[in-house]
């Protein structure tokens, strides 16, 4: 006797409700409109618009960026990768205090990286000062490709040394011990059975690695090194075709990036995540010290260094007061403004954000609708728009529309931008708190008399509660540190503690950025450490 | 307090318990009918079980009762209340029908209280009924519990006082059973029989655990495929099986190829008075209680099960097996030479044509 095929226990949900679907397909589209506003633009601004895309004025800022994301990428992989080993596999001193100290980078905006190496080495620095001291005369300017290499670098490994880091931790022991007795020697069982384990997340890390390069503008600003988003900086306002077709080039280079990642991504080598077993831990032997030097010295200079500058600057700047110096550019008043202002526009985009994405989460992760995977896509593409294209985007279709034009110098085009901008970063961890709804709650609460609205209120926030605040959270940090959009669309006169820091330290009021800067990070801090460093030990 | 919740119900039709009246329900899911144009009556009051293998539909079927799954075609009545059909459609909101989830479902952020109370209107929310129904399931004083700190029993309880709190006239079951360990199950299991008997509410109870089904229910409907096969009383439905499937389905129990003339099967064990099929060749339907061991070299025993208050023999016999249900002492030893023969005192056997 046949019987039918497995019935399918869960309860299919249905068709999605059209407005839901109405309200996926509205978020997809404002999603998708600042790219596809770009691309526009390109074809229809100008009359040659390909002679324009392979001009000297192009092409030299897409061979820089090119250039300075390869070597980033090079460099932040090994160093994201041994950083990993040392700390997960070896018998290093002071393991679980680095694991804790080596992701910060992560949430510190390039910019005050940027600002603390040119200050602390250029004539006047502290390690300037130091370094004259000990009769090294001048030591070279940090600027150009290789300050900005040196500043990325540092600042991106950490992109590299989560996810190698977790996935070292994984793998269990057990795959290296039987590796051994089947003859292979130590370095034959990391070749053969951790490298390729390791492979996919170092790959997958280091494309990030490349698109946060290619996207960076605060870094190569300060280390005045030409790529794409400085270039369009420069020629938005006074040659904008110019900056259109290097957008247009940004944004094709940043596309393939992560369609690169996608693929990179599909098959993840994967370890039944059920093998448990301790990881094996190396002894370190002689080469103890070199690594214990290597890991302080990535803690010291991603980490220490810009923390002791701003630090330094800030008490400069106060102690400069007390001795009755030139006064500070900026009062009390400013800085609780810019801090208010910052925390005020986060946390209004972020909960936009994720209200946004909601109904997309819904489609996906509740309905499974083809209008939902079709949203879904758009949204998760977005992640790979430099915040620069947003930014210009937003700019030129404010400034070309008579209509929208009353957008323009307003909170509202702001808050649009960041949420385009990092809506993405909200979109996983929101279908992944919808889906941990179980639908036979809803079913059980649906028996028991309660409508939609009854079910959404008392099941669904409930048990999406701490998802959703999650994704809140990973939008606020982002927003917090971020510099293209909120220099270039911030209405006039509105500034935030970003484009404070980055505006004083451009104009050379040092103690003013540092103050700035230290404002930042202490109200970054409490939250990256709930949201990112706290669980980069278990990541 | 009782007076106002059932101006506020919406499928209500008075106070006793109700009937359900299922025609021609079709379900489908992709492929092909998960339901196919199946039909069942179940009497006000009566306790029925949905007997089937997995995938035969059966949940689907509670689903269907519940409103959580809307059928292509065919109609639902509860008492006189048509809460599906071809014009008619009553969300689950308003069906007033209790359901208990196979894992029980129970909200996880609320207290049982607060789980037990959920189906109640607001004004009823904070009153006796929460305290009543849970001194009903024997839960009294749990009330401030996380479920996340219950026992699997403890849930199953706090699942069916949520599921009767809000009184309605139809109580759904989904395998109500199967999530608990074995010693567990037959105690919850009389329990919860006692409790329905009590309340004498219409009850509906889906389950792959035959001895669930005979023990809980008034009645079985055995479905396959979609469709229901046969409905009949525990004992009828074992005594009686509509088909050959039934048979095997049902009990345990083998199929003894032979042929029939005037009443009576010639098989490998004699001669066996049949009822149910023409003459001609037929399988009987033996159940293990109807064979006795007798002595012959017939079959030789294969394995003996002890159970304590019986045993079951198993013998080999002709290529196949016949199992022999026995006191809890067989009197026999494996590898013995034995005969079987069939109890005269059981009756008649039923008889299906051969395949």
């Amino acid at each position: 006797m046949t019987l039918p095929v497995e019935a399918r226990r869960r309860a299919r949900p249905g068709a999605a409700p059209l407005w839901l679907r109405a309200a996926g397909v509205v978020v997809a589209f404002c999603f998708a409109f600042p790219g596809a506003y770009l691309v526009w633009r390109n074809f229809t601004e100008e009359a040659d618009p390909l002679g324009l895309l392979f001009s000297p004025r192009t092409l030299g800022p897409l061979g820089r960026t090119l250039r300075l994301a390869v070597g980033v990428s090079l460099a932040a992989s090994v160093m994201g990768t041994t950083l990993a080993w040392l700390t997960a596999r070896t018998d290093l001193p002071g393991r679980r205090f680095w694991r804790v100290v080596l992701p910060v980078p992560l949430v510190l905006p390039t910019f005050i990286g940027a600002a603390a190496f040119i200050r602390t080495f250029n004539p006047g620095g502290l390690a300037s000062d130091l370094l004259s001291g000990l009769g090294l005369g001048r030591t070279p300017e940090l600027r150009g490709f290789f300050g900005a290499w040196l500043v990325l670098t540092l600042f991106t490994y950490p992109y590299v040394y989560m996810p190698v880091a977790a996935r070292l931790r994984q793998l269990p022991g057990a795959l290296e011990e039987s590796a051994r007795l089947l003859g292979n020697t130590v370095w034959q069982a990391f070749r053969r059975i951790c490298l390729p384990q390791m492979m996919t997340a170092v790959g997958a890390g280091t494309l990030l690695v490349f698109l946060y390069t290619v996207s960076d503008f605060g870094a190569v600003q300060l280390m005045r090194y030409d790529t794409l988003t400085r270039a369009i900086d420069t020629y938005h306002l006074a040659n904008p075709p110019v900056a259109l077709a290097l957008s247009l080039l940004l944004l094709v280079l940043a596309a393939g990036v992560v369609a690169a990642e996608r693929l990179f991504s599909r098959d993840r080598g994967s370890t039944d995540s059920k093998v448990v077993g301790h990881p094996i831990t190396y002894p370190l032997g002689r080469l103890r010290i070199p690594a214990l030097g290597f890991v302080a010295a990535a803690a010291g200079f991603g980490v220490g260094a810009p923390l002791a500058a701003m630090l330094d600057w800030s008490v400069e700047g106060l102690m400069r007061i007390a001795r009755g110096g030139r006064p500070l550019t900026i009062g009390a008043g400013d800085v609780a403004a810019a801090a208010w202002n910052t925390a005020s526009t986060s946390a209004v985009a972020a909960v936009v954000a994720v209200a946004a994405v909601l109904p997309v989460a819904y489609l996906v992760g509740r309905y499974r609708s083809r209008t939902g995977t079709g949203a879904h896509a758009v949204v998760i593409s977005t992640f790979a728009l430099p915040g620069m294209l947003i930014a210009l985007s937003m700019l030129f279709w404010t400034l070309r529309s008579d209509f929208f034009g009353a957008l323009n110098n307003t909170m509202a085009l702001l808050v649009f931008a960041y949420v385009v901008r990092f809506g993405s970063l909200a979109m996983g961890v929101t279908v992944v708190a919808v889906q941990s709804v179980p639908t036979w709650l809803h079913d059980a609460a649906r028996t028991l008399k309660a409508g939609p609205a009854r079910r959404f209120a008392t099941v669904d926030l409930p048990i999406m509660g701490p998802g959703l605040l999650a994704a809140t959270g990973l939008v606020l940090l982002s927003v917090m540190k971020e510099l293209p959009i909120s220099l270039l669309i911030s209405p006039l006169g509105f500034s935030t503690l970003t484009t404070r820091t980055f505006d004083s330290f451009r104009d050379a009021f040092v103690a003013e950025a540092g103050i700035m800067a230290a404002v930042l990070v202490l109200l970054s801090l409490p939250l990256s450490w709930f949201l990112v460093l706290r669980r980069s030990d278990r990541l | 307090m009782r007076l106002a919740f059932h101006a506020m119900s919406g499928a209500s039709s008075g106070n006793g318990p109700v009937s359900v009246l299922i025609e021609g329900l079709r379900c489908s899911y992709g492929a092909g009918p998960v339901l196919d144009g199946l039909g069942l009556e179940v009497a006000p009051g009566e306790s029925l079980a949905l007997l089937g293998p997995s995938g035969c539909g059966k949940t689907t079927l509670l689903r269907a009762i519940a409103g959580l799954e809307r059928p292509e075609r065919g109609a639902i009545r509860l008492g006189s209340v048509e809460v599906t059909g071809p014009d008619a459609w009553i969300p689950p909101e308003r069906r007033r029908v209790g359901m208990v989830f196979q894992d029980w479902a129970l909200f996880p952020h609320m207290t049982v209280a607060a789980n037990v109370s959920y189906g109640l209107n607001r004004n009823g929310r904070g009153g006796e009924r929460v305290a009543e129904t849970l001194a009903m399931v024997g839960l009294s004083g749990m009330e401030d519990r996380m479920p996340g700190t219950l026992s699997g029993g403890e849930r199953q309880r706090v699942a069916l006082a949520r599921a009767l709190a809000p009184r309605p006239q139809v109580l759904l079951l989904d395998e109500p059973f199967s999530s608990l360990d074995t010693a567990l199950r037959v105690e919850i299991r009389t329990d919860m029989h006692r409790l329905l008997v009590k309340l004498g509410i219409t009850s509906v109870f889906v389950t792959h655990d035959q001895e669930a089904a005979f023990v809980v229910g008034d009645r079985v409907a055995v479905m396959a495929e979609g469709r229901i096969v046969q409905v009949d009383t525990p004992h009828g439905l074992y005594a009686r099986p509509a088909d050959r499937w039934v048979a095997q389905f049902v009990g345990e129990g083998s199929l003894l190829p032979g042929r029939a003339a005037a009443g009576v099967a010639a098989t490998l064990i004699g001669t066996v008075p049949v009822t149910g099929a023409k003459a001609g060749p037929v399988d009987v339907l033996v159940r293990p209680e109807d064979l006795a061991m007798v002595p012959g070299n017939a079959g030789t025993v294969e394995l003996i099960e002890f159970y304590g208050h019986d045993a079951m023999v198993f013998v080999a016999l002709n290529g196949g097996i016949l199992k022999v249900r026995t006191g809890p002492d067989p009197g026999v030893g494996r590898g013995q030479r034995v005969g079987i023969e069939f109890s005269v005192a059981r009756g008649r056997a039923r008889a299906f044509p051969a395949a």
